[in-house]
């Protein structure tokens, strides 16, 4: 045993003081006190761990001397002094919380150092016990969810303070009502109580109801003898409203959800990445769009998705999917499918794979929905489109064809005439004619039929004048510096007789008695749409004096009406070693007429 | 020297006399002139042209192309072809037939005139 043991001796008689100290002294320090007053001072002062007590002191006596003891005192080990004729005093001490009685007179030191030890490991025992159920309590008390003992009646034996706030009752109303009264107010147990069918089931039962705006959940646990007879059940009762508000609005949006998905006029579906793209999951839309029930789907129950989609679009189908999965992109697919009543439609998909956190494919998510009706629509301005094309060419065609005809038939009428007034007057209309017939060859050609090429409209200009005119290449030499611009047949018509006349003249006047001569015609068109076209010769030139503008030459005066009036331009000349031509216009407020 | 004859094809039938006329200035001999294709085989059979200046563009059944190639299963002539349009697809199916020439229109008479001469130069 240790020796350091503190023991504090209440002993009113000296002997049994004395005694007490031979025996003890071997093992402890030892304090002695003759009064209730003394022994209550030393134990506010000090802790001991063994107080020897004699009950009869000369302040105090009896059982009162032990309460008084114990007031100050839970900690310790008491142990009482009895006569032997006092043995039923001592038995009452030990019920009072000493923890041994000792028979005075017929104490020795093994026999008081084997109660010691003995009063000791009881008194740690017990507070041991006492710690934890004090830990228990207060986290039963800590607790927000009701949790008590219920007995066989139904009645509360413990509980813990949130069954008092959670029904607000009173610590005095409690005990004195059945569980079903406290929880659900009523005077029997509720239908489908768990209380009553864990008494036929003998394990966990549990219900969810609705209190006022209380959600609440109770759970009951049997409590059983050792012969497995329930004598009573552990009962908590939670209030779980937020939790079940929280559920009752997730289902109210899977609601809405769901609503909406069986509303689509399209079907959405979950469907493995298999051959036969088995349905997990099909949308009511999935009837009007295949004319087969959603469970008919559904795992391949009566068809495959596969086998409704037509047989040509499959491979393209799986291959599109596998390569998108690859790259965990959305598919956007538009193919036939051949629906129940073997109607064909066109339908289009936009799908993706659902992929775990590691990348794995789970399975494939999306929406088809019919666009038969907009197919062919498309179908419908795409022939009109042909159409309107093919009847603009034929238009363009045959204008082109109208003004070679009127310009053979001025030909063969000139042919006819000696008068060379007339011949070059025929010529120059004929020229004009193919000028404008050019334009519509040009449309005819022109990808969208709306707009030509002015750079190989002016090489083709020049080139059929040259051939006119029978302009030999030894005595001229041309420089072309066009830029390829397009414009609207609004431009290009009057600015083909513009370019006729001012290239016509150069031919016919700039260069007398064959000599060598230069013509340069550049072309470019500015940022802000402004097109550029400026020819220059280094022939004679204007012969003094004369103004263009004022001229009577109808020729020239044409060409500046066409180019001010309708290509809403300028016309500028330069005298300088030559002729030079500027003219400039503007395209853009000509809208496309096709 | 006998003069070289020609059969003109062209289904406007002004277009083709003035056709006819510029041929006529330049010294050539035009034995016809006629709108369609079949008019043309039938013609040629029955007139035995030299050339023939062959639209593709023509009344009737039949294009200028296909009615040259019944010709020259009979009769192995020199065609040149004259179009309005140089479609690539037409000058590809012409090509096929070994023509003289294919010539856009409005036709440059010297050159019309240089490719039938060169035909009669060897």
């Amino acid at each position: 045993m240790k020796k350091e043991l503190n023991i504090l001796i209440i002993e009113g008689n000296h002997e049994e003081a004395v005694l007490l100290k031979e025996s003890l002294l071997v093992i402890s320090s030892i304090k002695f006190v003759k009064t209730l007053k003394q022994a209550i001072k030393e134990i506010q002062n000090f802790e001991f761990e063994i107080i020897f007590l004699d009950l009869e002191l000369s302040d105090s006596t009896g059982m009162n001397t032990l309460s008084e003891v114990l007031k100050y005192a839970e900690k310790t080990t008491v142990i009482v002094f009895s006569g032997l004729e006092d043995k039923k005093v001592g038995l009452e001490a030990i019920h009072r919380g000493a923890q041994d009685y000792l028979v005075t007179g017929s104490l020795n030191s093994d026999m008081l150092s084997r109660i010691v030890n003995y009063s000791i490991k009881r008194k740690q025992g017990e507070r041991i016990i006492k710690d934890s159920a004090m830990r228990w309590l207060s986290t039963f008390n800590a607790m927000s969810d009701s949790v008590s003992i219920i007995d066989n009646d139904g009645f509360l034996i413990e509980y813990n303070s949130a069954t008092l706030d959670m029904f607000d009752i009173s610590e005095k109303d409690v005990k004195t009502r059945h569980c079903w009264d406290i929880v659900h107010n009523l005077s029997e147990p509720i239908e489908n109580c768990p209380i009553v069918r864990m008494k036929n089931s003998k394990k966990h039962e549990s219900m969810v109801f609705q209190d006022s705006e209380r959600w609440l959940e109770v759970s009951v646990d049997p409590i059983c003898d050792s012969e497995g007879n329930i004598k009573g059940a552990v009962h908590v009762v939670s209030d779980i409203t937020s939790s079940k508000q929280a559920e009752i609005e997730l289902k109210n949006q899977f609601n809405t959800y769901y609503t909406l998905l069986q509303n689509l006029n399209g079907m959405v579906y979950n469907c493995e990445n298999d051959n036969k793209w088995t349905m997990n999951f099909v949308s009511e839309g999935c009837f009007n769009l295949t004319g087969y029930k959603p469970e008919d789907l559904i795992q391949n129950k009566k068809i495959a998705f596969m086998d409704i989609i037509l047989s040509e679009y499959r491979d393209i189908i799986w291959g599109e999917w596998q390569d998108q999965l690859k790259r965990q992109e959305t598919v956007e697919m538009t193919y036939q499918i051949k629906t129940a009543s073997g109607k064909i439609k066109w339908v289009w998909e936009r799908g993706q794979g659902v992929f775990d956190e590691k990348g794995k494919l789970l399975n494939l998510e999306g929406y088809i929905t019919d666009i038969t009706e907009r197919k062919n629509a498309e179908d419908q301005i795409a022939r009109d489109l042909e159409v309107k094309d093919t009847l603009l060419k034929e238009l363009y065609h045959r204008t082109k064809n109208n003004m070679q005809v009127i310009s053979s038939m001025l030909k063969m009428q000139a042919q006819h005439s000696e008068n060379e007034f007339i011949h070059e007057s025929f010529k120059e209309i004929i020229h004009k004619i193919q000028a404008m017939s050019l334009v519509h060859q040009k449309l005819y050609q022109a990808e969208d039929l709306s707009r030509i090429n002015l750079k190989e409209y002016i090489e083709d200009i020049l080139k059929l004048l040259m051939i006119s005119y029978n302009i030999r290449s030894e005595l001229f030499s041309f420089k072309l510096d066009l830029k390829n611009v397009f414009v609207t047949i609004d431009s290009a018509t009057p600015l083909g007789l513009v370019l006729n006349e001012l290239i016509s003249n150069v031919f016919k006047h700039s260069f007398p008695d064959n000599r060598k001569g230069k013509l340069k015609i550049s072309m470019e068109q500015e940022e802000s749409g402004d097109i550029n076209i400026q020819l220059t010769d280094n022939g004679v030139g204007f012969s003094p004096g004369f103004n263009p503008e004022k001229t009577e030459s109808m020729g020239l005066q044409t060409a500046y009406s066409l180019v001010n009036y309708q290509l809403n331009g300028s016309l500028s000349y330069k005298v300088k070693d030559g002729l030079s031509w500027f003219i400039k216009f503007n395209d853009a407020k000509n809208k496309l007429r096709v | 020297m006998k003069k070289i004859i020609i059969l003109i094809v062209e289904d406007e039938v002004i277009i083709a006399q003035c056709l006819k006329m510029d041929m006529e200035l330049m010294g050539f001999d035009v034995c016809d002139y006629v709108a369609s294709g079949e008019e043309a085989i039938i013609k040629t059979k029955e007139l035995n042209p030299d050339v023939i200046l062959m639209d593709i563009n023509l009344s009737g059944e039949m294009d200028g192309i296909d009615a040259a190639k019944e010709i020259i299963n009979f009769k192995k002539i020199p065609i040149i072809f004259c179009t309005g349009y140089g479609q690539r697809e037409l000058y590809d199916r012409a090509q096929k037939l070994n023509p003289v020439a294919f010539l856009r229109k409005p036709v440059i008479l010297n050159e019309m005139k240089s490719h039938i001469d060169s035909i009669f130069s060897m």
